[in-house]
């Protein structure tokens, strides 16, 4: 079987700077898979060759055994592929709404009529999209006057306009107090599973990567140095040395950290 | 040879006036990040001076050289206090204000220069001791020319000291590198920008000084330099000062070899070698790419577009009720200046789909226009076409034009964009003026007139208000239909409606080409309604003055361009009997935009704050 996406020897380098440094994984569809690591281990920079924001040096990316390689984000929304930003990216100048209709009038080859009135294009399907976020509520409030919070549930249901199969998540749940967290991360849990769509995505709250991933994938200095299910990267030395420094060890912490907050 | 090595001196002579009017505009624009159309009037100013200063003292060559420098601080003075009492209040404002609000300054400085100096041109002193000639390979070569060889080099040099080897230098390039950063390490930004902007009008006032015994004095040099500067900065890379050594040199040499070559073409030649430049490098030959803009937010949420409410709706049926019986009043006069007010409407509100859903800060809107009006004009005159035909065929051909220019235009954004379609347009209006077998030239085409059913001035009137209001009705729908959401999207966030799927150069290629025909449609009936068409329908001021109205109006109303150029026209008319009415008009600019920073349409809001303020 052939994974959803696999990476194979991803590089990336700005100047001197060796950003990404030979990256390869794969992860399956219907999964949850993290990446973490300290601040400028090259998640972000992972996160934009995936999704099409910036070209790799080297390496291949392949999405259901297609090669994917340098694809522009707009190809990649072609393939199935949505994406929510380290800073949530909407239109602010238009309503909650008004964003998710712009994404169904493009899925539905609608965008291009001048005389229609957009305002009654796929209104309810929208309104569908936003009551699933928990964002009902919110669908006539301009964009730009929304929570930080709020905006990364608009992008998350932008995201899920073309029913994607896989969903790149940078941060999805920065700027959310504990519980929103965790309704949003049920939220996506329930969508990989039901969906069978697979969901990359990184997070510095760590009680959301444990919790929610089924397997990790940890970075430094822009390379991979341990990968695997929670329990098998708590427990593991150089993971720790990472984030704690070499003198100190963990004692496992028992259980999930799920409903820990 | 020795003809050539002499044209290429003269080229190198005329760089250094260039190079150091574009170094001042680059400088001010690295800092503050103003594209400062008053720019060109200083370097007017700049002559203008120079030549009261050198008519008295100017004999000896030490009086000379100082009346020079010392015209160029007292201008750079000017420069100062327009800083303080406009440009500092709007360094935070959208760009488009900025834009407006600085030529606004130009037409006031201008008038200023009128009303002190006088219309005629005036003859530059002779340098003493340059007075001569000298011979290069058998050909004479002035001797001032000379010496404005070695000025160029020596400013940029006497830059790069002041850059590399003063704290104030390491400021300015910290500023041009990153603005917010040096506000959070505590430097004073007020007294750094003020600064900067006196070095840069001197700078550009020394180049006016510099060049006045070689091309004297006139009132339309400020305009004129202020396209080649514009050239000269984007082709060179904006902000960067050896960038803009390096394209004055290019463009000088271009103008010096291209008239031998091409004698009618050079604005053409410039033109296309800055279009040349920004496809293969979009951001000039030296310039870096800038930092990831700053989303501001707080203006698009502005420009929303609600649907129409139930004032808007009454509006809009007052007022066509209003325009279907003014005939009856039977008021000849009435009718034409409604006519020319409509069909400015209708440009201006072509142009704000542009700027306003689109984002898109195109600044020769008015090629379409010409476009238009040429397109009508020539299928008349040359093929004998039918009215209707022509006002069917012309937008049409209005919009494959914006097809060819839009192909271009939409790889750049932002300032870059800006420059490329001014550019574009300068190109079409150096064609239109000197093709003169075709387009008759500067003389327009003549005998443009409708057919026989509409040749009554009631029923032409008729006709044009039924497709003016039609078309202005049609770009209001545009915004709200899926079409307008589109555009939107693309300006509002690139990332995100790349995400979705959206290919916003594509989208903004087909908003570029819709208002365009649009704005073509406006340029022919125009035509039909003077019954002629001249080179000035597409020129720079008409570009400028659809600007000035929209942005006098509000991008961030769909009523914005309505009033904008309904005041716009309307001013224009009531002005124009008066001596310096284009002053007059720059200070109502500078006033109306200082007073209300989100245009006409803005002014209930503004009064609503002031009201609650009080409250």
């Amino acid at each position: 079987m052939t994974a959803l996406l696999s990476a194979d020897g991803l590089s990336k380098h700005f100047g001197g700077v060796i950003a990404v440094d030979a990256m390869s994984f794969e992860m399956a569809a219907g999964e949850m898979f993290a990446i973490i690591g300290p601040n400028g281990a090259g998640k972000s920079t992972c996160f934009n060759m995936l999704g099409g924001q910036l070209k790799p040096d080297s390496g291949r990316v392949s999405l259901a055994g297609e090669d994917i390689t340098g694809m522009t984000s707009r190809a990649l929304w072609g393939r199935g592929v949505g994406r929510a930003f380290q800073i949530a990216a909407t239109f602010p100048s238009m309503t909650v709404c008004e964003n998710l209709q712009v994404g169904l009038m493009r899925r539905y080859g609608r965008l291009w009529s001048i005389l229609r009135s957009a305002r009654k294009q796929y209104r309810e399907e929208a309104e569908h999209l936003l009551r699933l976020v928990g964002l009902g509520e919110a669908a006539d409030k301009l964009c730009g006057y929304l929570s930080y919070g709020d905006l990364k549930r608009v992008e998350l249901a932008l995201s899920l306009v073309n029913e994607p199969r896989l969903l790149l998540m940078d941060e999805p749940t920065a700027g959310m107090a504990p519980d929103e967290r965790r309704a949003l991360m049920d939220l996506v849990v329930r969508l990989a599973r039901e969906r069978e769509c697979g969901v990359l995505f990184t997070e510095h709250d760590m009680d959301v990567v444990f919790g929610y991933a089924d397997r990790i994938l940890v970075m430094q200095s822009g390379r991979r140095i341990a990968e695997g299910p929670p329990d098998a990267i708590r427990d593991n030395r150089q993971v720790q040395a990472v984030y704690l420094g070499q003198d100190f060890s963990l004692e496992p912490v028992p259980g999930s950290v799920r409903g820990a907050a | 040879m020795g003809f050539y090595v002499v044209q290429a001196l003269t080229g190198l002579a005329s760089a250094s006036a260039l190079f150091l009017a574009a170094a001042g505009l680059s400088i001010i624009f690295g800092v503050t990040r103003i594209v400062n159309f008053a720019h060109g009037v200083f370097y007017m100013l700049g002559a203008y001076m120079a030549w009261t200063l050198t008519s008295q003292f100017g004999d000896s060559v030490l009086g000379f050289w100082l009346a020079l420098i010392v015209a160029s601080l007292s201008i750079g003075v000017v420069g100062l206090l327009v800083e303080l009492t406009v440009l500092r209040r709007i360094y935070q404002a959208p760009e488009l204000f900025q834009l407006t609000a600085t030529f606004g300054v130009f037409l006031i400085l201008q008038d200023v220069t009128l009303a002190i100096w006088g219309p005629e041109d005036l003859l530059g002193p002779r340098a003493p001791m340059l007075d001569g000639s000298v011979t290069v390979l058998g050909h004479p070569l002035p001797s001032y020319d000379l010496a404005l060889i070695v000025l160029g080099p020596l400013v940029l040099a006497g830059l790069w000291f002041l850059f590399y080897r003063t704290r104030w230098g390491a400021l300015v390039r910290a500023a041009t590198e990153d603005r917010e950063m040096l506000g959070a390490l505590g430097v004073n930004q007020r007294l750094l920008f003020s600064t900067v902007f006196f070095l840069g009008t001197a700078l550009a006032a020394f180049g006016g000084a510099a060049q006045l015994p070689k091309g004297g004095a006139d009132l339309l040099m400020g305009l004129n330099i202020l396209a080649s500067v514009f050239v000269v900065v984007v082709v060179g890379g904006m902000g960067s000062i050896p960038g803009a050594f390096l394209a004055a040199l290019l463009i000088a040499q271009l103008n010096a070899f291209g008239i031998l070559i091409f004698p009618q073409g050079t604005l053409v030649l410039m033109f296309l070698v800055m279009a040349v430049v920004l496809v293969i490098r979009p951001k000039g030959l030296l310039g870096k790419a800038e930092g990831a803009s700053r989303i501001e937010s707080r203006a698009l949420i502005e420009a929303a577009y609600p649907a129409p409410g139930v004032w808007e709706r009454s509006f809009w049926a007052l007022a066509i009720a209003a325009l279907a019986l003014l005939p009856l009043a039977g008021d000849a006069f009435a009718l034409v200046l409604t006519k020319d007010i409509l069909l400015f409407v209708l440009l201006a509100a072509s142009l704000h789909f542009l700027l306003g859903p689109g984002g898109l800060v195109s600044f020769g809107h008015a090629a379409f226009f010409g476009c238009g009006a040429y397109a009508a004009a020539l299928l008349v005159t040359y093929a004998e076409s039918s009215m209707v035909l022509a006002l069917l065929l012309a937008p049409l051909l209005a919009g494959c034009v914006a097809i060819i220019v839009g192909w271009f235009c939409v790889r750049l954004s932002g300032v870059y964009f800006a420059m490329l379609t001014l550019a574009f347009a300068q190109v079409l209006w150096s064609i239109v003026f000197q093709w003169t077998s075709v387009t008759g030239g500067d003389d327009g085409l003549l005998g443009v007139w409708p057919d026989t059913w509409a040749n009554d001035d009631t029923v032409f009137y008729y006709l044009v208000t039924v497709l003016a209001i039609g078309g202005i009705l049609l770009l209001r729908q545009a915004v709200h239909s899926p079409f307008g959401f589109a555009t939107r999207a693309g300006r509002d966030s690139m990332l995100r409606a790349e995400a979705l799927g959206l290919h916003v150069k594509q989208v903004q290629h087909v908003a570029m080409v819709f208002a365009g025909a649009l704005a073509g449609l406006a340029g022919a009936l125009y035509a039909f309604s003077k019954g002629s068409a001249f080179p000035d329908y597409m020129g720079i001021e008409m570009s400028f003055d659809s600007l000035i109205a929209v942005m006098l109006g509000g991008v961030q109303s769909l009523l914005g361009p309505l009033f904008g150029a309904g005041l716009f026209s309307w001013a224009a008319h009531e002005l124009s009997t008066l001596s310096y009415w284009r002053g007059i008009l720059g200070l109502l600019i500078v006033v109306l935009v200082l007073a209300f920073p989100r245009g006409l349409a803005g002014i209930p809001a503004a009064f609503r704050a002031a009201r609650e303020r009080l409250a």
